[in-house]
């Protein structure tokens, strides 16, 4: 056997997930050596517990595996992944002793008032948080990661599913990042005392 | 807004029995809290935790067998190919020998081994349930699901600076643990292996551990307590990160691999990443660059031979399997090149080995015969 993990690198995410559903081990690896420093980072940012952060992304790997065949993607591998960590994460807040970390913060949230009501906009603003993680990405690991994703920006994509062009998807994800500061901003204003 | 109300939200958020307030406000919640956090947690620590998750999941590299085809040249060596005639034809001849080897079968070794407390308690990690099994000097040892023992400091304790209190994990033949010590670092041990080491590190000047057997480590950084194993004579200092050491009583020398950082090998010689040094019982030791993926196979659940001989096979293939091996006759001077998975039944070895028709096996209960 003379492949390497080079090869696999070269994939973008789209005929990593076509390889995958064909049950390619490799390319399952590759996936999970391509996202797993995000993802982590990801999951930690929301639990702040490292063990919990790695039961999530082990189940989430897990059933990838278990569930390659069915794949059938809809959307973007990332799409799916982020998707699904948000997801594991909130099964989990149903748990009784979990729950009461983030009490406090659902409950301010929902006093305050202020939520965006527009799917759209909901989803550019998550967008924007990880091209923000992947920009905090070590220089070689985002420039490692940018290249492997060659064909399939988040901004392009996110451009196709909602008919916009990509320069405006981008400007949306700028004015979303924007206003999600000026939000938060704002929510420390009214709540001095965080 | 209280506990039960979040929850239910939640709920309907993923059963879809959602409104579209409901969602809106869940998923803003989600997009402000993932905003907002502070990530302080070292590259390190990231390291360590996906090395964990690593480990819970069916990852496969390929392996770079560049070194492999050159071999196939020379005359001495007789390589394992699973190319489709030589197998087919190969197969049709040695069929009689093939449906003997068959006939009984044994299965792999598996997550076993016994830990040995301080004050000589002798626990089964194989019987004994997840959780917390144990505490020493302020430290509590946990077995988790996947066959793997972690040493961590217990919550409000505080380990004190008594002496250091030792603890030994030991696998019988056909049995491979993994423990985690209390200062992050991980070891693979391979069958019929032994570990001693300190409890806990606190107040010690450098992590001292013996091994006996084989064992793979990934040391976690510190640099003010060096990291120290000795085995058999051999004591090897740690400047950096992944190594595997191979020191059987049965086996004619030590071998120290290298994969990432430097060790000192008794106290005089370096090793660089990629480097093997061979330590025999007598005579001069020697470094040698290796393939890797060879020397820590057993740890990524795979056998690698590579111009091998039959005894040295077999002598692996006794401790992963728990069989014992003899002879008919003196034993075949040809080597073997062959990469198996060490999880299949022996059968599946011995008959890949056999192919070659340079050595056949015959397996009564737990004995293998090794004939020309």
């Amino acid at each position: 056997m003379i492949t390497s993990q080079s090869d696999y690198a070269k994939h973008n995410d789209r005929k990593l997930a076509a390889l995958l559903q064909q049950g390619d081990e490799y390319a399952y690896t590759e996936i999970f050596e391509r996202y797993k420093v995000l993802l982590y980072k990801h999951a930690y940012r929301l639990l702040g517990d490292e063990d919990e952060a790695n039961d999530i992304i082990s189940d989430l790997f897990l059933a990838l595996w278990q569930k390659r065949e069915s794949l059938n993607l809809q959307v973007s591998l990332s799409a799916y992944l982020y998707g699904s960590i948000r997801n594991r994460i909130f099964d989990l807040m149903t748990h009784q002793k979990v729950i009461v970390r983030y009490l406090d913060s659902v409950k301010e949230f929902i006093a305050q008032g202020h939520y965006e009501t527009d799917e759209r906009i909901r989803a550019m603003e998550l967008a924007a948080i990880i091209e923000r993680e992947i920009a905090a990405l070590p220089p070689k690991m985002r420039e490692v990661f940018e290249l492997s994703r060659s064909g399939e920006f988040s901004y392009k994509e996110i451009g196709e599913i909602m008919n916009i062009t990509e320069g405006t998807v981008k400007q949306q994800v700028h004015n979303a990042v924007k206003t999600l500061r000026l939000k938060i901003h704002s929510f420390l204003l009214l709540f001095p005392f965080l | 807004m209280d506990e039960k109300e979040i929850k239910s939200l939640i709920e309907k958020y993923r059963n879809g029995t959602f409104s579209a307030e409901e969602k809106a406000i869940l998923e803003s919640w989600y997009n402000q809290h993932a905003a907002n956090n502070t990530l302080n947690l070292t590259d390190e620590a990231i390291e360590r935790n996906l090395e964990k998750v690593s480990s819970r999941l069916p990852l496969k590299y390929p392996v770079r067998n560049k070194r492999l085809w050159p071999r196939i040249a020379a005359t001495a060596s007789i390589v394992v190919l699973m190319a489709a005639g030589l197998f087919y034809y190969q197969y049709r001849q040695s069929s009689q020998q093939v449906n003997l080897v068959a006939q009984q079968d044994i299965g792999p070794g598996s997550n076993k081994a016994y830990l040995t407390l301080a004050d000589g308690t002798k626990i089964s990690l194989t019987d004994a349930n997840n959780g917390t099994i144990a505490k020493q000097a302020g430290i509590n040892i946990t077995k988790t699901a996947d066959g793997q023992l972690i040493y961590s400091v217990g919550h409000n304790e505080h380990t004190g600076t008594a002496a250091a209190v030792y603890n030994t994990i030991e696998t019988p033949k056909g049995g491979q643990y993994r423990v985690q010590l209390p200062d992050g670092t991980e070891v693979w041990l391979n069958a019929q292996s032994s570990l001693r080491f300190p409890a806990s590190f606190e107040a010690l000047d450098e992590r001292a551990v013996e091994l006996l057997g084989e064992g793979y480590f990934q040391v976690a950084k510190d640099k003010a307590h060096p990291f120290i194993v000795k085995s058999n004579g051999q004591t090897v200092k740690v400047l950096g990160t992944h190594f595997n050491i191979n020191s059987y009583a049965d086996e004619p020398a030590i071998k120290t691999t290298l994969l990432e950082g430097l060790v000192q090998l008794n106290g005089k010689m370096i090793l660089k990443p990629g480097e093997q040094a061979t330590i025999p019982a007598s005579g001069e030791i020697s470094i040698r660059q290796v393939d890797l993926s060879e020397a820590v196979a057993w740890k990524n659940g795979k056998f690698n031979f590579a111009d091998e001989n039959i005894e040295s096979i077999m002598r692996k293939l006794a401790r992963w399997y728990n069989v014992e091996v003899s002879y008919d006759g003196a034993p075949p001077t040809e080597t073997f090149t062959a990469s198996i998975d060490r999880f299949d039944h022996i059968s599946k070895i011995l008959d890949k080995l056999s192919y070659t028709n340079n050595v056949h096996f015959k397996i009564e209960g737990r004995r293998i015969l090794v004939m020309k």
